[in-house]
Formats: C-alpha cells, sequence, structure tokens
C-alpha cells in the first residue's frame, strides 16, 4: 500500500500529471485505433510519412497564428492531406513505385519544416518537443484537442465500421458494391493525420509511429477478432503510455522514448508468452506433446503386456520395444497414473478400465489410419506402419469417426489385425 | 432480353491493351464460361464488365442501365489469391458482406441478414465452420465461402474468377451443383475459367477471347477444334502437327 501510495497516487496531486495521465490515456486510445487499420492496410510506411510531413504545417500554422492549438490542428492535418495526394499524384503519374514516393515526398516535407523552424529564430518554437514529445508539459488546450480527437476517431469507426472493414479485407468487392475505396482511403488518412497530432504531444514525430503499429501487431497476436484487436489495441496504447509516462517522471527519462519502449516490452512479452502464437509457448506445448506421445505408446504396451507382470519386467519390455532408456518410462508412468489409465498396487502394474479404453481408441486410430492411406494409396505398404504410428498422436475422435464411415466400417487393417470398435 | 450489353469495350494496362473492341450481348439464364489462354483478358474483361477498370473506348450497360445504378443486383468472386487470408475474420463475417450492398450507410446487419447468412452457410455445408478464422480453412472451403457471400448478396448477375482453381473434388461439385440450382433460378453466371477440359460440361453458352473476341454462342457449338485454335493461337495443335512429321 505504501508504495502504491507514494509511487503511483502521490504524483497525481500534482495538476500537470493529470493532464499527461488524460493526455496519455487519449492519445493510447486514439493512436490504437486508427492503428489497427493502418496495420490491417500494410500502410506503416505511410503512417511515419504522415508523421515526418505534418511538421512544416504545424510551423506554418505557428508563424500565422502563434501558439493555438486550432490552427496548429488545421496546419497539421492540411500537411498530412496534402502529402497523401501528393505521394497519390506522383505514384499515378510516373513509374515510381509508392515507397518511393512516400520516402522522396516525406523526407521533403519534414526537411522543410526543419528549414523553416531554423529561420525563425526570433519566434520561438521548441522543435525538440515536437521531434520527440513532452507529455509531462501538456497544456489544457492541447489536452482538450486530444480528447476531441479521440471522440472523433471513435464516433467514425462506429459509422463507419462496415465501410473500413470492407475496404480493407476486400477493395475489389467494396468496389462492385458501390463503397468509394478512396472516400475511405482520405478518411482513414485525415484521421490518421488527426491522431498523429494527438501523438505529437507524448511521443513526438520520430516516434509517433511506434504508438500506431506497436499496440495493434500486440493485439494481433492476442486475437484473431477485428472488434477485440481493436479494443486490445487501444488497451495496450493506454497502458503503454500511462506506465511510460510514470517512468518518465520517476527516473526522469525521455517521456516518448519511456513510452514507446514500454509499449516495446509488451510486444515482446506477448510476442513469447502469447497462449495461441508465442514462441515459448509453442515450445512447451511441443515438449508436453511429445511427453504425451511417450506415454501413448507407453500404455499400448503395457495394454499387450499380460496382467501381473513386475515392475522390472514391463520396464524391460517397454524399453526393448520402444528402443528408449528407463529413465525416461519413468516420468511416461508417473503421467499415466495422474491420468488414471494406469494403477500400481504393490510393486506391480495393471492398466485401468479407463486405460484399456484409451489404448483401444489408439489402436483403432492406427488401423483406420493404415486401412485410409493404403485405400488411398498414399504410400506403399512398408510406410503404412511408421505413418500411422504418427497420426494415431493427433487424430481428434470426430475425425476418426468420420474416417471410419467413409471407409464403411472395415472389419480388419491391412494387416489383417481387427479394428476394435465400441 | 439482353441484361449485359458490352459495345466495343477496350482496356489498356500501361497504354498495351489488355482486350480490344469487345462487343457482347447476355441474355439472362445461363452459365456463360469465359475461356482463352494466359494473358487472353479472361479477368480483364470481367473486370471492364463490372466498372472496375477504366475503359479507354466502349461502354458497358447492365439491365439497360449504367453500372453503379445496378450494383445492387450483382456480385463478384474475386480469385483466391488476392485475399489477405491472415485477416482478423471468421466465415460468418465474410459472408455479412455479401448483406452490406443491401444495408444502407450507416445500417447494422439485422435479424434478417442474419438468417440469410444463416441459411446460405448450410446451403454450401460450411456452417459448422461459421466462427473459424479463413486461414484455418482448405482452399476449397475457402472458395465455397466466398461462394456462400455472393449467395448472401442474392443477386441477379454473378460474375466467377476461376472458382475452381486448387479446389477439392467436393467444392467442385458443390459450386457446379450451385451453378445449375442458380440458372434454374432464372440467374446468370459468367465464369472465368481456364482449363478447356470440362467447359461443355459446365457451361451453356461460352465466350472465347484472346484479346478480342472470338467467338460467342451455345457451347456445343462454338466449341470446335477450329475456334479452339483460333482462340488458342494454334498452339494446341503442335501435338498434332508433330503426329504428322512423325508419320
Amino acid at each position: 500500500m505504501e508504495i502504491i501510495n507514494q509511487y503511483i497516487l502521490e504524483p497525481v496531486q500534482y495538476e500537470f500529471i493529470q493532464r499527461a495521465l488524460i493526455a496519455s490515456i487519449t492519445i493510447g486510445i486514439s493512436c490504437g485505433l486508427i492503428g489497427t487499420y493502418i496495420m490491417l492496410r500494410r500502410m506503416s510506411l505511410i503512417g511515419d510519412a504522415l508523421a515526418h510531413a505534418v511538421l512544416p504545417g504545424v510551423v506554418i500554422s505557428f508563424i500565422i497564428a502563434g501558439k493555438s492549438e486550432i490552427t496548429l490542428f488545421i496546419g497539421a492535418v492540411a500537411a498530412g492531406i496534402i502529402t497523401v495526394l501528393l505521394i497519390g499524384f506522383v505514384n499515378r503519374n510516373s513509374r515510381i513505385k509508392e515507397d518511393t514516393s512516400i520516402g522522396i515526398i516525406f523526407t521533403g516535407a519534414f526537411a522543410l519544416g526543419i528549414l523553416l523552424v531554423s529561420q525563425l529564430k526570433q519566434v520561438h518554437i521548441d522543435l525538440s518537443s515536437y521531434l520527440f514529445g513532452d507529455v509531462l508539459g501538456v497544456s489544457s488546450g492541447d489536452l482538450i484537442l486530444s480528447a476531441v480527437i479521440m471522440v472523433v476517431i471513435v464516433v467514425t469507426i462506429l459509422l463507419f465500421y462496415k465501410q473500413l472493414l470492407i475496404t480493407s479485407f476486400d477493395p475489389t468487392m467494396a468496389m462492385t458494391i458501390g463503397i468509394s475505396t478512396t472516400f475511405v482511403h482520405y478518411m482513414l488518412m485525415t484521421l490518421l493525420s488527426m491522431s498523429i497530432v494527438a501523438g505529437l504531444q507524448s511521443v513526438g514525430v520520430i516516434l509517433i509511429i511506434a504508438m500506431l503499429i506497436t499496440p495493434p501487431a500486440t493485439a494481433y497476436l492476442l486475437s484473431d477478432n477485428l472488434k477485440k484487436i481493436l479494443i486490445i489495441s487501444s488497451a495496450v496504447g493506454m497502458l503503454s503510455s500511462v506506465i511510460g509516462l510514470y517512468l518518465s517522471y520517476h527516473f526522469n527519462f525521455a517521456s516518448g522514448a519511456s513510452i514507446v519502449l514500454v509499449a516495446v516490452v509488451i510486444f515482446l512479452l506477448t510476442f513469447l508468452f502469447s497462449p495461441k502464437e508465442g514462441v515459448i509457448t509453442k515450445l512447451i506445448r511441443r515438449m508436453e506433446s511429445s511427453k504425451q506421445v511417450l506415454a501413448d505408446d507407453v500404455i499400448k504396451l503395457v495394454y499387450r503386456i499380460p496382467e501381473g507382470s513386475s515392475k522390472t519386467e514391463i520396464f524391460e519390455k517397454i524399453s526393448n520395444s520402444l528402443g528408449v532408456s528407463v529413465s525416461k518410462i519413468k516420468p511416461a508412468l508417473k503421467i499415466l497414473i495422474t491420468q488414471g489409465l494406469i494403477s500400481e498396487v504393490n510393486g506391480s502394474i495393471n492398466i485401468t478400465l479407463e486405460g484399456s479404453k484409451y489404448a483401444l481408441k489408439l489402436i483403432r486410430k492406427h488401423r483406420l489410419w493404415e486401412t485410409y492411406i493404403t485405400k488411398e494409396h498414399v504410400t506403399g505398404m512398408e510406410h503404412i506402419h511408421p505413418e500411422a504410428e504418427k497420426i494415431e498422436h493427433l487424430l481428434p475422435e470426430e475425425l476418426v469417426n468420420e474416417l471410419d464411415e467413409e471407409l464403411g466400417y472395415p472389419e480388419k487393417d491391412p494387416h489383417g489385425s481387427k479394428i476394435p470398435r465400441e | 432480353m439482353n441484361i449485359i450489353q458490352v459495345k466495343n469495350l477496350t482496356i489498356s494496362y500501361n497504354k498495351k491493351p489488355a482486350i480490344k473492341g469487345i462487343n457482347l450481348n447476355i441474355e439472362a439464364g445461363n452459365v456463360i464460361g469465359i475461356i482463352g489462354p494466359n494473358g487472353a483478358g479472361k479477368s480483364t474483361l470481367l473486370k471492364g464488365i463490372l466498372g472496375l477498370l477504366p475503359a479507354d473506348t466502349g461502354d458497358v450497360k447492365i439491365f439497360g442501365r449504367d453500372i453503379d445504378e445496378s450494383r445492387k443486383r450483382i456480385s463478384y468472386i474475386p480469385q483466391r489469391e488476392q485475399f489477405d487470408w491472415d485477416f482478423p475474420i471468421n466465415v460468418e463475417d465474410v459472408v455479412m458482406m455479401g448483406r452490406y450492398a443491401h444495408l444502407p450507410a450507416f445500417g447494422f446487419p439485422k435479424q434478417i441478414d442474419r438468417e440469410i447468412v444463416n441459411g446460405v452457410l448450410q446451403k454450401i455445408e460450411m456452417d459448422k465452420y461459421s466462427r473459424r478464422q479463413i486461414r484455418q480453412l482448405s482452399g476449397g472451403q475457402q472458395q465455397r465461402v466466398f461462394l456462400a457471400r455472393a449467395l448472401a448478396q442474392q443477386s441477379d448477375i454473378y460474375f466467377l474468377d476461376e472458382p475452381f482453381v486448387g479446389v477439392d473434388a467436393k467444392t467442385e461439385r458443390v459450386i457446379f451443383k450451385l451453378m445449375k440450382e442458380l440458372r434454374e433460378e432464372g440467374k446468370t453466371l459468367l465464369v472465368v475459367h481456364h482449363d478447356l477440359g470440362k467447359a461443355q460440361e459446365y457451361f451453356d453458352k461460352l465466350v472465347l477471347i484472346n484479346q478480342t473476341l472470338v467467338a460467342y454462342g451455345n457451347a456445343d457449338e462454338v466449341f470446335t477444334p477450329e475456334i479452339i485454335d483460333r482462340t488458342y493461337g494454334g498452339r494446341l495443335t503442335i501435338l498434332q502437327r508433330t503426329e504428322e512429321i512423325i508419320s
């Protein structure tokens, strides 16, 4: 409690922290939502380009109207749209491909912005806060701006959910039913420019692309449902912004860098441990399944060994026929005991009723598969046993029943052994 | 009545014409195959009729009107390769897209739309997989999902681009059966197809093109060695010619 008080609640009494927190949350949501579509439409390059290209817009609006949130917003969004139009124009009217024209236009616009700043020494404009962001210095005007931007983004996505989905997934079909892909494209580019304007305050021009891409990518590893991805993505955006902000406050880190690094750490953790696709998760699953394969092989043998055999006899037989050491068989037996498939009483090992059923199922899968691949001429007679040895551990029950039906419930497998059925 | 009228349609990519001066009048209630060699402009013709590509010259009328006024009555099934199969979308949501043509701009699917979607999923035997992400389907199942989407659109003309490529025997049967059923209901199907083998079996009428229109008519009338030879630029007869040389 003491620690929570000191590190988390105490800073909140300062007004600038309150502002920074709210700004972080709104920006996290805005970028997380728009970024999802940017990722799905493979437009991360143009996202990065736009972030840089808004700089001259920001500077020009500063020259004209001084530090005003409204003109800054208009200047940045206008610069964003002009950039997108220019990229499209170069792309359409020459042989130059899109990635190259993006590169030319955005570096040009960014350079123009820097040049304008360098010529305006008398007007004080803090270039570094635009480049790297400064969430602890957010003004209440900035705050209102980023809140309005978030509301606009949320409402637009709700209203145009259908159009965004179909133009992202299948633009050709969208056109055949009369949905304008061009309109949706420019709408998305406008929203993107807006989220960039908001994000300028927290992470700045250079790193904003991270807030647009990393949270959606994290969400994408966790779900294959678009609505869930949108929600997880904004949650990750929000979480990394808030954690990054605290780190920045306590350790005096640059706020933008700290927010982005938190987002990347969350991504890496997901990449390694996500329940479906995590690299480590898959590794663990593979190890577990190889243990189960051995246990399956063991129970098939125990099923065939006469009841009442001594433990050493059983170990020896299993070890000989599977070609594995006794030290590996012991853990496999343990798995089978915990699964209630075999029991150990006074040093002798017996298969339970459940265990017999389980072993029969395995044998059934094995023999049906042999019958199937022989019938379909998938492989020669000499290969069917090793093939079935592998597949028997993997076939789900419903598929086995389907297989049985398709084969017409055969009595015997190609080797002449009876196929067990319940 | 001619439901599709194509007049002098020419479409180019980078100034190179892909199809030239195509004239075509298609009447309702047929399954029509569009066949020709690779690069003959089969898909281009389909997309040209659908108004998806800018035409150099020519004019297309569907139901006697401009294509933009007939969009609710047509559906298009693109080639399978063009999709991002990792896209976070499941079978049901893909098929629901077929209903988008009939929903108001800011409207969401209603109960009736969900019923239609369930109905077509059952029809193509994919109802068991309605919650599956599309990557986790076989090639044939994927093709059936996109057929289901077109069916959910409940349109009058169906445009299919290579529906038989890379599908299993079951899907081939399902597609073929479906094509016949739709024709019975008075619908019209235009199908781009590259395999000559089953052309006569699948289609009532054939459009044979190689940049220009070579022939259009009843399958049994235009599927002659002479016309196919003209369409494929004599490539098919090399075997025959070598046989002559050998003998």
